[in-house]
């Protein structure tokens, strides 16, 4: 069958040219998001007031600007201020800042289970505060929030086909491209979904299974 | 008491999954009469009560309620509740409709009465209770256990019932708060309602039932008259499980 | 020129086109949370109360939607559909787009919270005597509803940002508007700056027009539960 055919070579060349744009643009988006959400997280926890007010004021506009607009920010916008960032610099940037305010959120509320179950028991027995810290909180929270963060990684690997904006030539832009020379949309574009599907589909399921997993181990969220 | 069998219950058998639930439950109740209901906890009063109302379907067995069998598949389930009142252990008052509301729901909804008459019904249902006009318009949440138990026998009372179906009905409540729901359920039996009570309230038994029925493990094992099955029982099981409730209330 | 100064520049010279594109951006993000609602609602009682392929078909609609990026789902509408014949202009496909997409993580949204309402409540709702119609319409989804509101101010939040992807397709909303005037004067951090105070005010008023709203139907002892 023709369609098949044209659906497998355009598969091709989309996963051979462009995933590895999209995976590397959305991996380390989340790891950037992953490091700045712990931070705001700190800030709004151990700062005072004010600290508290900055954080939530950065959170709420992070998470009200288009993403487009963010990247246009920082591709177009940035030079003027003498930071000329790449493209897929400026993807990174835009989606891991993006990211880091919706992270924060998951951190926070993790961490607030997890501190008001655990930190009595954790003193009692003699921990310092950072040693409950590092040994009994942290390492469930990471538990914890696990569900939560591959969840929001699927949304930066999927946001990651905006990049197409500023020309990072990822999964989506290749598709595009194909579709372009070809004069035809709706092979390449089947294909390109079918694999973000594959992906964040797979991805779903191991948040579904964590999930299960710690409900068992009595975290039931 | 009238001479009416207004609920025969036949052979009646339930099975969730691969347990044998109800084995074979035989029960008739007269018009007027009040039958309570004990025994240990999975020994299915539970599920007997809402197969009667057909929140459950009986897998076998018959259902004559009122001079039909609703068990035959062909009735009107909805008529069927209409008929009959089911007051639940955790009350179940529809908590978006103030305590008025749920008990006129039905009357608007199901009996079709326009919203004055209802009122009036739902007012006198809840005045019956002892619940008074301050509280007919809060809602579930603002009131105490006893307060939404007895709202919810209101809404039950409120539908002119031909038999009342209670479970467990004080189980749920603090201990200061069951006298006032007993009271009012006392008061039901003494107007000569048809009463089916699920209860480990043996003084209640005692004082209002006509009749006491043992079920353990799906069958019916003992039945007769309060003073007889919870002073004087005769069969093992029934003896072994009032003798722990006994202690439990310190009724010897 | 300083930067308030160039802002004000920005503003009288392209303020009316800007304020189109602003009302551009409102109609579109409105008009596709609204047909969310309308295919998601039906959607996710269908998914509960309806046969069990239909429950199976709607759900494999809303994991194929939310497997996929909403600008995929764009390009798919208003470049593929027209093989088979429907051709569809810009603004159109975009309002679609976004409109199937919504309804999917809608129906979710309101499975979720008829989930919530307590299983009991079915109970006492038969048990008077109410047909499972009349059941669903006057104790179940009063119930729901409050349930579901933090998730569906989220999603309209949502789709104020995502409108913008019809910026693809050349609508001529805010981010474009805003990328065209940026390229025109060079003043892109100064024009992008105006158009991000928009979005955040925006999303400011929605989510306290939903404070407004959860107050007011609120009803005492049905808690709302936060969605982050």
């Amino acid at each position: 069958m023709p369609l098949f055919e044209e659906l497998a070579t355009a598969l091709i060349i989309i996963v051979r040219y462009g995933l590895s744009n999209s995976i590397i643009v959305s991996a380390l988006a989340f790891f950037l998001g992953l490091i700045l959400g712990f931070f705001l997280v700190f800030i709004e926890v151990l700062g005072g007031r004010s600290a508290s007010l900055a954080v939530n004021s950065l959170v709420t506009i992070l998470r009200g600007v288009p993403p487009v607009l963010l990247l246009f920010i920082i591709f177009y916008g940035l030079p003027s201020l003498g930071v000329s960032l790449n493209n897929i610099t400026s993807a990174i940037i835009g989606l891991g800042l993006i990211s880091s305010a919706y992270q924060s959120q998951i951190l926070r509320s993790s961490i607030q289970v997890v501190v008001a179950r655990q930190m009595e028991a954790a003193l009692s027995i003699g921990l310092s505060k950072w040693s409950a810290y590092t040994s009994v909180i942290l390492p469930q929270v990471l538990r914890l929030s696990l569900p939560g963060l591959v969840n929001e990684y699927t949304v930066i690997l999927k946001d990651s086909s905006l990049a197409y904006a500023i020309g990072v030539v990822e999964a989506f832009t290749q598709a595009v491209h194909i579709a372009q020379a070809r004069f035809e949309y709706f092979t390449p574009l089947l294909a390109v979904a079918l694999l973000y599907f594959i992906i964040c589909f797979s991805l779903s399921q191991v948040v579904n299974y964590i999930y299960l997993k710690l409900r068992v181990l009595g975290y039931g969220g | 008491m009238g001479d009416e069998k207004i609920l025969i219950i036949e052979d009646l058998h339930k099975y969730y999954g691969k347990h044998h639930i109800l084995k074979g439950v035989n029960l008739q109740v007269d018009e007027g009469e009040t039958v309570v209901v004990i025994g240990p906890s999975g020994s299915g009063k539970s599920t007997l009560l809402r197969c009667i109302n057909l929140l459950v379907k009986p897998d076998r067995g018959r259902i004559i309620f009122d001079n039909e069998e609703i068990t035959s598949g062909k009735i009107d389930v909805r008529k069927v509740r209409e008929k009959i009142g089911f007051v639940f252990q955790h009350f179940n008052l529809f908590l978006h409709l103030t305590a008025i509301e749920n008990v006129m729901l039905g009357l608007t909804k199901v009996k079709k009465y326009p919203e004055e008459k209802a009122r009036k019904i739902a007012e006198e249902a809840l005045l019956s209770v002892g619940i008074t006009e301050e509280l007919w318009g809060k809602y579930p949440a603002q009131l105490s256990g006893g307060q939404q138990q007895r709202v919810a026998i209101a809404r039950a009372i409120a539908m002119e019932p031909k038999l009342l179906l209670f479970d467990e009905p004080t189980s749920a409540l603090d201990p200061e708060l069951i006298g006032e729901v007993l009271k009012v359920m006392e008061k039901l039996a003494n107007e000569g309602r048809t009463m089916i009570v699920v209860t480990h309230e043996i003084g209640f038994a005692l004082k209002t039932a006509d009749r006491v029925v043992f079920i353990d493990d799906g069958r019916i094992v003992e039945e007769g008259k309060p003073e007889d099955v919870i002073l004087n029982p005769r069969t093992e099981r029934a003896k072994r499980f009032l003798s722990s409730i006994k202690e439990l209330y310190r009724l010897e | 020129m300083g930067f308030i100064d160039e802002v004000a520049y920005l503003v009288s010279m392209y303020g009316s086109d800007l304020l189109n594109a602003m009302l551009l951006t409102l109609v579109i993000a409105f008009t596709g949370f609204t047909i969310g609602i309308i295919l998601g609602l039906p959607a996710s009682l269908g998914r509960i109360y309806g046969p069990k392929p239909l429950g199976a078909v709607i759900a494999s609609y809303i994991e194929l939607i939310r497997g996929t990026p909403m600008i995929v789902q764009l390009f798919l509408v208003y470049y593929a559909l027209p093989i088979i014949g429907v051709k569809l202009d810009a603004f159109t496909s975009s309002i679609i787009a976004i409109g199937l997409n919504s309804a999917a993580y809608q129906a979710e949204y309101f499975r979720m919270a008829f989930g919530a309402v307590p299983r009991e409540q079915w109970e006492a709702a038969l048990s008077i005597g109410l047909s499972k119609w009349s059941a669903l319409l006057n104790v179940i989804i009063p119930q729901g509803i409050r349930i579901v509101i933090p998730a569906l101010t989220n999603e309209s939040i949502y789709l104020l940002k995502y409108s913008s992807i019809a910026y693809f397709v050349t609508v001529p909303e805010t981010v474009y508007v805003s990328k065209v005037i940026g390229a025109k004067t060079l003043l892109h951090i100064q024009i992008y700056s105006v158009t991000a105070v928009f979005y955040v005010l925006m999303t400011l008023i929605l989510t306290t027009l939903a404070r407004r709203l959860e107050e007011k139907i609120s009803i005492p002892g049905l808690v709302v539960k936060g969605r982050v």
